[in-house]
């Protein structure tokens, strides 16, 4: 606990430190999206600073997910979307890079865990698989670093080969992140990524993602208000597909802007 | 509200019942009466008799009906599964997606004998195949089709779309994702599918009988030869009336287990897979 404690004030300041400065990771501008004609996001503006945690938050059915999904595209699969606006991965626009690629550079974990039906190592090395690299010297290093890198490597090295199915949730979440980080992206994006764990897999994974940002740029959607305030640089808080208000996580914490998101926050809190 | 509980639970046991009493006494009927027949020199010889089929086996017969069936799930499973991953995976359009299911609809309501003619007129008169188990095949195969369609379907819908976005979220394609995911991991579903399918076919008789199932011939070699099936034998047996029923019983007896045998290893199959990568 104290850690994550500590690390949540480091975490603020490193945002106000940077956001003057750095570049966003990943920009949306009035992004819109519709399923079947009904519209649930509403021209959303805002930006991922680079190297830090976003939380977005809001109660459900806001269109959280949806911004997931339009983030990598992903939305593209469902029957019947639209998708108005832009969104830029550095300065570049996504719909001018090539939807596998962008997807690999933005990469996402889901709600339930969800390993593939395969062994650890298997689930690992699909992916890099996948992209041409067949060595098997490789491949053991790629599953080595990415399964340490979500602090799992050594509780799980003689098991690599048993299914990614037979491990508890808090470790198939784990092995999903790892998987997702084999193909390196620049940002990840997880959704609801503890929501299905307990107490105990929540703060590992929590404290996998503080270690994570300083590799990557992570955007998280959270109903968990509490693990927003552990883990965000920046907060967006969503409600009926409109961004009601975002800014750095202590700020918005403390005194928020809107009515709308104070009301939310003291709902949560009862 | 009490007794309308109680009664809808008498209601259902009563059915369960009635529907495993019928099924069991059908089963050992047919294995009580068939069951005296069944030699090794039953299953293995050809028949023969001056009234054919009284004296002798019913060989040329299983190794007819597997060439049929195997023909069949072919042709069919092959288009059945890409229509289902197609309908899955890749149609955008409802107006599609509708349009495809109604035709899959309206072949599983078109009558098995209408396919045998469809068959018989198509391919054995106009293209000239002759009767063989080629043509059979494929009126089998459309037979089954929707079947197989159906059930490949509803196993990919009921996967759990996070784990082929999963995929896709790590930037492989569709096809690669089919190939090294979906069908890995339906494959126990898919082959029940497709067996049940199987069995299905091999109980047909009215699409083979213009079309390549003949009352002689010995153990195929070839798809463009005409060949036995167990069905058309067991019905040529009791239409001779007396001096074959037993072997009519007998023939109903490979039948029966042979598809009951099929069942119970798919069955198997498919938990053994469950159990091995789920919990
Ligand atoms: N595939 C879909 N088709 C139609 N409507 C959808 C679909 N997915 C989500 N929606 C609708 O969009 C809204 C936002 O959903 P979602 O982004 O999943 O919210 P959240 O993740 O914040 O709970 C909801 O009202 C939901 O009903
Ligand atoms: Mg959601």
């Amino acid at each position: 606990m104290e850690t994550i404690m500590n690390t949540e004030s480091i975490g603020t300041e490193e945002y106000v430190a940077r956001s003057a400065g750095t570049e966003a990771a990943m920009r949306v501008r009035e992004l819109s999206v519709s399923y079947d004609n009904k519209e649930t996001l509403h021209k959303i503006t805002t930006e991922f600073p680079k190297h830090c945690i976003t939380s977005i938050i809001g109660p459900s059915g806001c269109g959280k997910t949806t911004m997931l999904l339009s983030l990598n595209d992903l939305i593209r699969e469902i029957q019947g979307v639209k998708v108005e606006g832009e969104i830029l991965l550095g300065d570049k626009r996504t719909d001018a890079i090539p939807q596998e690629e962008l997807r690999r550079r933005v990469g996402l974990v889901f709600q339930t865990p969800m390993p593939f039906p395969f062994s650890v190592y298997k689930n690992l090395t699909y992916a890099p698989r996948y992209y041409g690299n067949h060595n098997k010297k490789d491949l053991d290093r790629i599953v080595k670093e990415k399964l340490a890198l979500v602090g799992l490597y050594d509780e799980i090295k003689t098991d690599l080969n048993k299914s990614a199915l037979k491990f508890s949730g808090g470790q198939q979440q784990r092995i999903c992140i790892a998987r997702a980080l084999t193909v390196e992206p620049d940002i990840l994006l997880l959704d609801e990524p503890c929501s299905a764990l307990d107490v105990r897999s929540i703060s590992v994974i929590e404290e996998t993602l503080l270690r994570l940002k300083s590799q990557y740029t992570i955007i998280i959607v959270t109903h968990n208000i509490a693990q927003a305030r552990r883990l965000s640089d920046k907060v967006i808080f969503l409600k009926d597909g409109r961004l009601i208000e975002e800014g750095d996580a202590a700020g918005l914490f403390r005194e928020p802007k809107e009515a709308e998101t104070r009301e939310f926050l003291r709902g949560i809190y009862g | 509200m009490h007794i309308r509980g109680l009664f809808t639970k008498i209601w259902a046991y009563t059915g369960i019942i009635v529907v495993s009493v019928v099924i069991v006494f059908l089963f050992a009927f047919v294995f009580w009466k068939g069951g005296s027949t069944i030699t090794w020199e039953f299953l293995s010889t050809p028949p023969a008799g001056l009234v054919l089929g009284s004296e002798g086996g019913i060989l040329p017969a299983i190794t007819g009906s597997l060439a049929f069936t195997l023909t069949a799930i072919v042709i069919g499973a092959v288009p059945a599964i890409s229509t289902a991953l197609y309908l899955v995976f890749f149609c955008k359009s409802r107006r599609m997606e509708s349009m495809i299911h109604l035709v899959i609809q309206c072949i599983a309501g078109i009558p098995s004998i209408v396919l045998g003619l469809f068959s018989y007129s198509l391919f054995v008169r106009d293209l000239n195949f002759g009767r063989c188990i080629l043509s059979s095949g494929i009126a089998l195969g459309i037979m089954v089709l929707p079947f197989i369609e159906v059930r490949a379907e509803k196993t990919f819908r009921e996967l759990n779309p996070a784990m082929i976005q999963s995929a896709y979220a790590l930037g492989c394609n569709k096809t690669h994702t089919i190939l090294t995911v979906v069908l890995p991991a339906c494959r126990g579903e898919l082959f029940s599918g497709i067996i049940l399918g199987g069995c299905y076919a091999m109980g047909a008789t009215a699409p083979m009988i213009f079309t390549g199932a003949v009352a002689f011939a010995s153990n195929p070699t070839s798809l463009f030869e005409p060949a036995m099936a167990l069905p058309l034998h067991l019905y040529l047996l009791v239409a001779q009336g007396h001096t074959s029923l037993d072997m009519a019983y007998g023939t109903a007896f490979v039948m029966m287990a042979v598809i009951l045998i099929s069942n119970v290893l798919v069955t198997m199959y498919a938990r053994r897979r469950q159990r091995e990568w789920k919990q």
